[in-house]
């Protein structure tokens, strides 16, 4: 993974002093909150309902093990003993005292880590596939790239006022595992099919929040060392022209609408041909990126046979170990390894919390089994890349008595939700509590790897931070004259088949909910075809089964 | 008010012209868009320099034609979050080559003052009230990871890939 030089590790701390010393102001009260907030919130603290928020970057994702001991320390020294992975890839702790969060980034500072852009309307961390680099279907490694924006994007002098926040994914694979198309700029990596040349898709207005949109391609085939000029051109194009008298319309997916793709697109080519960077940007980038590449040569891997015996005997006589390296683990690119996916959706649980027991369980086992290396997901998940099949029951018999083996990836139980009213001060209903309770009454994992395949995202207010537009089946949490009340979408996805999903109706209860995602469950498994997963068959059938189960038995 | 440059603090000798006045004879001026746009062909003999100011919606493109002969431009800031002036202060600069001072006016903090000049500001008006606070507050990254952002006054910040890129060229030789 990437280390940084002194001057990425000087910059953090300079940094870490100019926060240091504005907080020292704001505690003389030399700076009023409305002075503080946002220089603040250029260092990812939040206000939240009851206390402050620290969001700390992890940079597409990627932890050490570390950095992974450095957050437990965090979250025992300085916040109740856990922290939260989100959607974004960071960790949120939820209850540091203000007079600490100078010492939380210095503690960050000391392993290569910051909270630098997590707010604030700028270019916020970037996102990638949490498989980069070890996907057996990847295309290019995009972790290069990622931290090549990471580091351009840092304070830019041109972009960090801009209309409203701005997050950008990477995917080197055809199989989107990082929802680039739900991005304000999302990026796929890809070849020329005719001189097999390595390039950028470019697609541009994604987004969720209140008016979810699908990105549109602006550029098919973009060359790899163009990628900073023509980023540039369209943060510029959105910066001059973005909305700035309606926060909610001020996202650059409006200004893409509003424009139309092609004038949107014309805009951003001219002002690419305007300003196409010089041949010192084009050789600075390619000397940085193989300076960058380095950091991400692949790990000593053994030659490895494709089967492991002994693996294959104790997936035999284990059913528990079976269902977990059916649904927690996945192909890797080199024979004999693959891909830890470590859940932490225990049934029940809150989805994405981690104790500072299970943060170093994690960090002694990733330097046994996977290189040092853990990923985040945008699932709240956590990943172990390169673990030896041979290794996968030890790892398994460690993972499971400390709550981090619950067999449940990708299946129903996998849920994502956003903190709701528990934590955030913007929100209209609770979250984690459904989250916890549909969790409950699935718990049976026999039943949920017969149901197959099943996301379901929640968000607690219309800001959509629970991704629910793009959950197989979403869950809003709306406020309707002083009840909480759940609307419930069906059939989006933020792969690479992306779609929003639609309302099925009116919403339910908080009492009501769990059985009407019980209903929708019953009549997928009684309507479907042989091998259709939930997201096909709404989206061959509709929304109209759903309804006559849910509504029709309805009174009136 | 006055203007810092760099550390400095120094007076604001521009002349605003009310818009009903007719424009003094002699003096230098800032005048706004319209009456730039207006009175632009009585101007240019001038000897004591022409500035005008433009408000974030109005693009530096409409300057096109006369840049050669102003000798300022200031750029309003409605607020500090808005920032459109940092990308018409930079289009000023790396497109039109525009060499005259650049003011930033208007409502900005004093944690802004890097960024200001990385995009090609020279001089930032400041209440005198908040000089102080300006002065205090001025806080400077020596670093900094954008090519092609320089600053305009004091030391520039280093340019990260730049002097890897150098290190690199010398660890080579
Ligand atoms: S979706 Fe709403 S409630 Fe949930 S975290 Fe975002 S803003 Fe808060």
């Amino acid at each position: 993974m990437y280390r940084y030089d002194e001057f990425d590790e000087a910059f953090v701390r300079e940094r870490t002093r100019q926060f240091r010393n504005q907080v020292a102001r704001r505690l003389r009260g030399e700076l009023s909150e409305e002075e503080f907030r946002p220089l603040r919130l250029m260092n990812g603290l939040y206000l939240q309902l009851h206390a402050y928020m620290l969001r700390v970057a992890i940079p597409y994702g990627v932890l050490s093990a570390r950095q992974m001991r450095q957050l437990a320390m965090i979250a025992e020294r300085w916040d109740k003993g856990y922290g939260h992975f989100t959607t974004r890839q960071n960790i949120q702790f939820n209850w540091p005292a203000l007079k600490d969060v100078p010492d939380i980034l210095d503690a960050l500072a000391d392993v290569e880590m910051h909270a630098i852009q997590t707010s604030g309307n700028c270019i916020r961390n970037v996102t990638t596939d949490q498989w980069a680099g070890v996907a057996a279907d990847e295309v290019a490694d995009p972790r290069p790239w990622c931290e090549l924006l990471r580091q351009w994007s840092s304070l830019h002098p041109e972009f960090s006022f801009l209309p409203r926040k701005f997050k950008i994914a990477v995917t080197g694979s055809p199989h989107d595992r990082a929802a680039v198309k739900v991005h304000d700029i999302g990026l796929r990596m890809h070849r020329d099919p005719a001189t097999g040349e390595a390039g950028f898709e470019v697609i541009v207005g994604g987004g969720q929040g209140r008016t979810p949109m699908i990105g549109k391609t602006i550029r098919g085939f973009l060359p790899l060392h163009q990628l900073l000029p023509y980023l540039s051109a369209i943060m510029r194009v959105y910066n001059r022209h973005g909305r700035r008298d309606n926060k909610y319309k001020a996202r650059i997916k409006i200004l893409v609408h509003e424009l139309g793709q092609g004038e949107f697109t014309r805009e951003v080519e001219a002002e690419f041909a305007r300003d196409p960077g010089t041949d010192e940007v084009y050789a600075l980038t390619e000397a940085e990126i193989s300076r960058i590449a380095r950091h991400f040569a692949p790990p000593p891997y053994e030659r490895l046979a494709e089967r492991h015996p002994r693996h294959d005997a104790r997936v035999f006589a284990s059913q528990d170990f079976a269902r977990w390296v059916r649904s927690n683990t996945a192909r890797h690119k080199v024979q004999g390894y693959a891909i830890v996916n470590v859940s932490l959706k225990p049934t029940g649980g809150i989805p994405g919390d981690a104790d500072a027991a299970q943060m170093r369980l994690l960090a002694d086992l990733a330097e046994r089994y996977s290189h040092g290396e853990i990923r985040v997901t945008h699932h709240q998940n956590l990943v172990l890349p390169d673990v030896r099949l041979g290794d996968l029951f030890a790892l398994w018999e460690e993972l499971e008595p400390a709550g981090l083996g619950t067999p449940n990836v990708g299946l129903l139980g996998d849920i994502i939700a956003c903190p709701g009213m528990d934590y955030c001060s913007l929100a209209t209903a609770r979250s984690i509590p459904i989250a916890q309770a549909i969790s409950r009454r699935f718990q049976d994992l026999d039943r949920q790897r017969e149901i197959g395949p099943l996301e379901i995202k929640i968000s607690g207010c219309i800001n959509a931070c629970g991704h629910h537009h793009v959950g197989h089946i979403g869950i809003l949490g709306v406020d309707k004259q002083g009840r909480e009340l759940y609307q419930v979408t069906l059939g989006g996805s933020a792969a690479e088949d992306a779609s929003l999903g639609s309302i099925v109706g009116p919403g339910f209860s908080a009492d009501a909910v769990v059985d009407a995602i019980e209903t929708i469950v019953a009549t997928y498994l009684d309507q479907r075809q042989d091998g259709e997963t939930f997201l096909a068959f709404t989206h061959r059938a509709g929304l109209k089964p759903f309804k006559e189960a849910l509504y029709a038995a309805a009174p009136g | 008010m006055p203007l810092l440059r760099g550390d400095q603090v120094v007076a604001d000798e521009r002349v605003r012209v009310p818009v009903d006045a007719p424009v003094p004879a002699a003096g230098p001026l800032l005048l706004d868009l319209a009456r730039l746009t207006a009175e632009a062909e009585h101007l240019w003999h001038r000897p004591d320099g022409v500035g005008v100011e433009l408000l974030p919606a109005q693009p530096v493109e409409a300057l096109e034609d006369w840049l050669d002969r102003l000798d300022l431009v200031a750029l309003r800031f409605p607020a500090f979050t808005d920032g459109r002036p940092f990308s018409s202060a930079r289009i000023l600069r790396a497109r039109y080559r525009f060499g005259g001072e650049i003011r930033a006016v208007g409502r900005l903090i004093p944690d802004q003052a890097q960024f200001l000049r990385q995009c090609g500001f020279t001089t930032i008006e400041v209440d005198d009230a908040d000089l102080p606070r300006w002065r205090a507050a001025q806080v400077r990254m020596s670093l900094t990871y954008q090519l092609g952002y320089a600053e305009s006054a004091g030391p520039p910040a280093l340019s990260v890939f730049r002097a890897r890129h150098a290190r690199s060229g010398r660890a080579a030789a």
